[in-house]
């Protein structure tokens, strides 16, 4: 954060004294990094604060909300960039000022940083299958081409100066920095609502519950469904599963504990339920079918369960149970 | 999601999907499914051969259903798998529960052996 505290400020230094819309944007964009990486860590410390009372469950989602914040911060930096070029192309001008040298040098050392972060995470990368090194080096090699492109625009401009159409460099390559913003600002936002709305986990991750039922098959007699959710940072795993009426109700709790671990193991952060019975006796007409010539009248009682939550589980668990026993 | 149902020898309902099995293709065709794995001990083989993508959502109603016919003594097995959606297939170990052939003969072998 301090690295992007001192990066912003050596922009600005530049900003002031250039006349460039490169430079502008290139300030403009190491703002908007210094300020995502603020807005993170202030929100991590909350997090890790913890709630207090108010908010059990969606404190998680602070780091959601200020993605959010920064994806609006990032379109208004689009609109200043864009109307800044626009201007730059209805009123051409040379681009001047030691700023622009400044913002050369700068170029130059951050292309150095970055080039050696970039080799240094590819390296470490091809000794362990990493996802996080493989981030940082699409990071720092994402950054390293547009240091490249900052400094090719500037010295083009620079170069080129006696040929009349060499002032739209300037304008129109400050555009392309603005269409990079735009384009991380649509990632940001898509990812950000998905996780707000409490979407359903990536097809991945349903692949690794999917293995787990598979690699339980005998465990159960019936998968009716499941359904999951990532609210914040966390991770809500619901599988409704049918057991053997006969089954003593000891037998069924191991099994269903067996299950639950095997699914919870791949989800360091997450919650996962076992609820007796389907999820949706609409949408899954031959689940409530079997459900109902296992339970009898009963065959309300689930859909009542998934409603309310993991708390009834135990609940729906121990009901069908005693009605077993009986 | 297209769906055709072939009677063959032996009592193999052969059921044909055409289509992507997806969230929309699961609901497209879980009823239809059901109603021939719920009411007796079927031989069902599905053919995928014209199934280009397999999300997980596909891969539990095969086993919800695979589920269903053991308990009534039924058997399923899969039919001609594309690459790509057999791979999906591999990945969750499902050709444990649910027999993957590519050949038809072998196939109806397969779920007409005695138990």
């Amino acid at each position: 954060m301090i690295a992007g505290l001192v990066d912003t400020i050596l922009s600005l230094g530049a900003l002031i004294a250039a006349q460039s819309a490169v430079v502008l944007a290139d300030f403009l964009k190491t703002l908007l990094e210094f300020v995502a990486v603020l807005l993170a860590w202030l929100a991590i410390r909350r997090i890790r604060r913890g709630a207090g009372a108010t908010y059990d469950y969606g404190i998680g989602k602070l780091e959601n909300l200020s993605s959010l914040a920064v994806a609006a911060l990032m379109i208004l930096v689009v609109l200043v960039i864009v109307g800044n070029a626009v201007r730059g192309i209805l009123l051409p001008a040379h681009i001047v000022g030691i700023g622009v040298y400044v913002s050369l040098v700068l170029q130059v050392v951050y292309a150095g940083i970055n080039g050696a972060l970039w080799k240094r995470a590819e390296r470490a990368m091809a000794g362990e299958n990493s996802p996080i090194m493989a981030a940082q080096a699409k990071l720092f090699f994402t950054k390293l081409i547009g240091n490249v492109f900052i400094f090719a625009s500037l010295i083009g401009s620079l170069a080129l100066a006696d040929y009349a159409w060499a002032l739209y460099i300037d304008p129109i390559a400050s555009l392309v920095i603005a269409g990079s913003i735009l384009m991380s600002a649509l990632r940001v936002l898509t990812s950000s609502c998905y996780d707000l709305l409490d979407g359903t986990l990536e097809e991945a991750d349903q692949l690794k519950i999917t293995r787990e039922l598979v690699h339980n098959f005998d465990r159960y007699d019936m998968l009716y469904g499941v359904r999951s959710r990532r609210s914040g940072n966390g991770t809500f795993i619901d599988i409704f599963l049918g057991f053997d009426p006969n089954k003593p109700v000891g037998e069924v709790e191991r099994e269903i504990e067996v299950i639950r671990r095997s699914v919870a193991a791949h989800f360091p952060n997450g919650v996962v339920t076992v609820i007796i019975g389907p999820q949706d006796a609409v949408a899954a007409p031959a689940a409530a079918a079997h459900w109902a010539r296992a339970h009898g009248s009963t065959a309300h009682a689930p859909a009542a369960a998934a409603e309310s939550g993991p708390q009834d589980a135990r609940l729906i668990r121990m009901d069908s149970a005693r009605a077993d026993n009986r | 999601m297209d769906w055709q149902v072939q009677q063959l020898a032996d009592g193999i309902d052969r059921v044909q999907l055409g289509g992507r099995l997806d969230s929309a293709g699961v609901e497209a065709i879980d009823a239809r499914l059901s109603s021939l794995t719920a009411t007796r001990a079927a031989r069902i083989l599905v053919d995928l051969s014209q199934v280009p993508f397999l999300a997980s959502i596909g891969i539990r109603i095969l086993l919800t259903n695979a589920r269903v016919l053991r308990q009534r003594g039924g058997r399923m097995a899969l039919l001609n798998p594309q690459s790509m959606v057999e791979e999906v297939l591999k990945v969750t170990g499902i050709e444990s529960i649910i027999p993957i052939f590519h050949d038809l003969e072998a196939a109806s072998a397969a779920l007409t052996e005695p138990a």
